[in-house]
């Protein structure tokens, strides 16, 4: 990387006091939080609580109502322009483009990000588990695995920052073992962040941040 | 991670990215071509003999083309975010890469119209060009200040349930004018005349666009 920083230095985000807004109004926060990576953070909450909001202001998707979002990596400011070529993000409203095949998409993702390049394609299908699939075009495609598609398009080259907005949505339990164990298996170098609405997803040792548990607003 | 992509690398994958799914879904192409085939031929026939008249075959072919380009550029950015793929690209290419790369994809569509359109002109109409470099010269200028503006509308349009009722009112204001120097342009290279004036007037106005578009693009950028 050309920042004067390793590759693979410790990734960070901050959230200082952040208002998520939805429209005119405030979903969640003020927040001041921080997640240091690498590791598995949870984000938990009911439906309307506001953690894809969080989860896309993380991702540099959306512009906080107030305060502000940084991301460090060894301690050192990214600026938001940058946090592409090192984050991924699987939401169930991203969609892949309907006229690319599955590999297409993926090489044109890794074109934009200038990560993983052909081999990081074929390595992000593989881990999840499409490889035979790669010629198909999403539309053909199950929704468990147009969802194991977005999740191979947000891990594809590896990402510092991986955020994953219900991931489990769409898929059967087998499935979800399989996401589960990948992304803990990531989490060892990577900063994982993951929504769910499913209090009993995450481990006992965990982390976790229960919008739910907060004061309404 | 290998290296990160330039701003010309970036566009020249989104330029890439357009066109395919173009090529596969016919998107805009088809619809261009049929519009300027039905227009380019109920004109004519309507004009008669008129229509090869510099004044007219100039309002005829900048009315055709104009209309072509609106219905094959104005959708670049609303399919974005209608197909859901809008934050998908936000979130792996920088704003100028996603600009530059419509524009180009813009442009080629546009390119390929406008051979159809004056290929068919030539022979529905047939006008007689007294100063053929001056309006090859007219030609690609009020192209490069359509596909300039056109997108950047588009884009405008796209956000415009977040932007209000703004953007549409820009449309028309942001395109006349490069429109009337075209087709006066096109009418003086008709008549023999190099269209110096006309084509100053389009070179700034699509360098305006284009720098205005650069700024302003980052407003239709963020959520």
């Amino acid at each position: 990387m050309s920042d004067g920083v390793p590759a693979r230095a410790g990734f960070e985000v901050r959230l200082e006091n952040v208002v998520g807004r939805y429209g005119e109004k405030d979903v969640v926060g003020p927040l001041t939080v921080r997640f240091a990576g690498p590791g598995l953070y949870w984000i938990l909450g009911p439906n309307g609580s506001g953690k894809s909001t969080l989860l896309r202001m993380m991702a540099g998707l959306k512009r906080p109502g107030a305060g502000r979002v940084r991301w460090l990596r060894g301690g050192e400011d990214l600026r938001a322009d940058r946090l592409r070529h090192v984050s991924g993000i699987a939401a169930p409203e991203i969609q892949l483009y309907r006229d690319l095949s599955l590999r297409e998409n993926l090489e044109f993702l890794a074109r934009l990000r200038g990560n993983g390049a052909r081999a990081g394609v074929r390595v992000a299908l593989e881990r999840a588990g499409m490889e035979g699939l790669a010629d198909a075009q999403p539309m053909s495609l199950s929704s468990g695995q147009r969802q194991r598609a977005r999740l191979a398009a947000a891990w594809l080259g590896d990402p510092e920052l991986l955020l994953l907005d219900e991931p489990s949505t769409n898929l059967d339990a087998e499935a979800r073992d399989w996401l589960y164990a990948e992304v803990r298996a990531r989490a060892r170098d990577t900063l994982c962040v993951v929504t769910t609405n499913q209090r009993q997803e995450p481990a006992a040792s965990e982390p976790r941040l229960d919008l739910g548990a907060l004061d309404p607003r | 991670m290998s290296a990160r992509p330039g701003l010309w690398a970036g566009a020249a994958a989104v330029w890439g990215k357009e066109l395919r799914g173009e090529w596969r879904a016919r998107y805009s192409i088809g619809s261009s071509l049929l519009f300027a085939a039905v227009t380019l031929a109920v004109l004519s026939f309507a004009a008669g003999p008129q229509a090869r008249r510099p004044e007219t075959a100039a309002v005829l072919l900048w009315t055709v083309l104009l209309f072509s380009a609106t219905a094959s550029l104005s959708h670049a950015f609303a399919r974005e975010v209608e197909g859901g793929t809008w934050d998908l690209l936000r979130q792996a290419a920088g704003p100028g890469e996603v600009l530059l790369g419509k524009w180009l994809a813009g442009l080629s569509v546009l390119g390929l119209v406008e051979g159809f359109i004056l290929a068919g002109g030539a022979l529905l109409v047939a006008p007689s060009v007294g100063h053929p470099g001056g309006l090859c010269a007219i030609l690609v200028a009020g192209t490069v200040a359509l596909a300039v503006g056109l997108p950047l509308v588009a884009a405008l349009l796209a956000q415009a349930r977040s932007h209000g009722g703004l953007a549409a009112a820009l449309a028309f204001p942001v395109l006349v004018p490069a429109v009337f120097a075209s087709v006066s342009g096109t009418r003086r290279a008709l008549e023999g005349t190099w269209p110096g004036g006309e084509l100053r007037i389009l070179v700034a106005f699509a360098a305006a666009l284009a720098l205005a578009g650069w700024r302003l693009f980052d407003f239709v950028w963020e959520d």
